[in-house]
């Protein structure tokens, strides 16, 4: 799969100052000249795709986690679909002059409408204008394709491997050390699976999750590219590989 | 949390616009609420918006004043106020009719600026920070901003065929299997229809995909 590192160079994350502390990220562009054009060009006929680095995707996903999520308090963590929309612009700079103009804009709406605006101007020129919307679409989709979190870390074998024998640890209690009958310890050790099962999911798992995502949004983990990492790598943990 | 969020989700809808400039959006709540609390009927008649428009601007008024009568008697709501419950439930059958009959009943909405010394700012902002009114006056402020844009297009537009600033084409792709295109009929006559139909093409086959990963991207949050 071929793909080019310095390409990511022309996705560009604004960022609005909430406090001192805090800014959050409020637009997504995609700063287009012919030389980039041509490279996307490039990597789309090899079939390749767009190589985002690690801080660039953690601060595209906080972007699409800030505009999705909408949250009353910890207790009540809920999206709010019409509220729920991101926004992909590509500038495009003219060869001759410094001055750009934003030319082709998406807006993804979670709940279904998608709007796709192209400048009058760019549509005026038909050769540039194809090749213009096609590279915007084509940087659009390779990023919501990388944005959904992935477990592929081995840690998280660690941490399921812990709950596997938790469960194990459980069913030897009740085998060995409560007086009933063989099929009395059967259903115990079927009930008491069943209740594992429903405490780590619901209990701890959600649990957890609220929490991280809290903290993404509002807490200590909000306000450094480095934390947000670590608040999504948390939450991919929590999904099992 | 929420894990209900395919509700409501009926159709994937791809609209295709060429515009004539993209400028960044900006909802204020205050500003949309005194842009829609403002539109009687002496004030429309007496602005240059085209007469077959007036009755679309009339209704979002009326809109908003049900969305805020309707919050005052739901006992969930955090506006919700049992001394107006019996008035309002005998005004909400004039209020959900589209004639006009409704505007004869005195309005509910707090003015957006205070109109006497002892007012104070604070049912406005009451208002404006309630979720539920906020996600009705930011539709109805949606539509009035298509509403202006559709009002200037035909105050102003001298050139046949022109199809900039308005949805050209759109596709509704239905769950339950259906697909429906439809087009707006200046383009029919375009020499570049071609390349217009290609290009909204290009544009429901991109959307969907960018749709979906944004639906992968929020399940893999919440799960």
């Amino acid at each position: 799969m071929k793909s080019d590192r310095n390409l990511s160079s022309c996705i560009r994350i604004e960022e609005d100052r909430v406090s001192r502390q805090l800014s959050i990220p409020s637009r997504v562009y995609f700063d287009l000249d012919l030389d980039t054009i041509n490279k996307i060009e490039q990597i789309r006929n090899q079939r390749g795709s767009l190589r985002l680095s690690p801080q660039q995707l953690t601060n595209l996903r906080y972007y699409g986690l800030i505009n999705c999520a909408f949250v009353h308090d910890f207790d009540d963590l809920e999206i709010d679909k019409s509220q729920s929309a991101l926004t992909f612009s590509s500038n495009y700079f003219p060869a001759n002059q410094g001055l750009s103009t934003t030319v082709v804009r998406s807006k993804i709406d979670f709940a279904g409408q998608i709007s796709q605006e192209i400048q009058q101007d760019l549509w005026q020129d038909s050769q540039l204008s194809s090749r213009v919307i096609q590279a915007h679409h084509w940087l659009t989709t390779e990023i919501l394709k990388q944005l959904p979190l992935e477990n592929k870390s081995r840690i998280s074998f660690v941490f399921w491997g812990l709950r596997y024998l938790y469960a194990i640890a459980l069913f030897m209690i009740i085998w060995y050390f409560l007086p009933f009958g063989f099929f009395s310890k059967i259903i115990i050790n079927g009930i008491g699976f069943y209740l594992l099962k429903i405490s780590i999911q619901d209990l701890i798992d959600r649990q957890i999750t609220k929490f991280v995502l809290y903290q993404l949004i509002f807490g200590w983990l909000s306000n450094r590219t480095h934390k947000r990492q670590l608040g999504f790598k948390l939450l991919s943990l929590l999904i099992p590989s | 949390m929420n894990y209900d969020l395919w509700e409501n989700i009926t159709a994937v809808e791809i609209s295709t616009v060429i515009v004539e400039e993209i400028v960044d959006e900006m909802f204020i709540p205050w500003e949309a609420y005194q842009g829609i609390y403002y539109l009687s009927r002496s004030s429309l008649a007496q602005s240059n918006i085209d007469l077959s428009l007036r009755s679309h601007y009339w209704q979002l008024r009326r809109q908003l004043e049900l969305t805020y009568c309707l919050l005052l008697i739901d006992p969930s709501s955090q506006l919700y106020n049992r001394t107006l419950v019996k008035e309002i439930k005998g005004d909400l059958p004039v209020l959900t009719r589209q004639d006009s009959e409704w505007s004869t009943l005195a309005t509910r909405l707090p003015p957006p600026l205070p109109s006497s010394r002892h007012q104070t700012m604070s049912a406005v902002n009451k208002l404006i920070g309630d979720r539920s009114f906020l996600n009705t006056l930011q539709q109805l402020h949606q539509r009035k901003i298509a509403l202006d844009r559709r009002d200037r297009i035909m105050t102003s537009s001298s050139i046949p065929n022109d199809i900039t600033n308005s949805t050209y084409a759109q596709t509704s792709l239905q769950l339950d299997g259906k697909i429906i295109n439809r087009y707006c009929q200046a383009i029919l006559n375009r020499s570049d229809r071609n390349l217009l139909l290609q290009l909204h093409e290009q544009s429901t086959t991109a959307g969907e995909h960018q749709w979906r990963g944004m639906i992968r991207f929020m399940l893999s949050l919440v799960k």
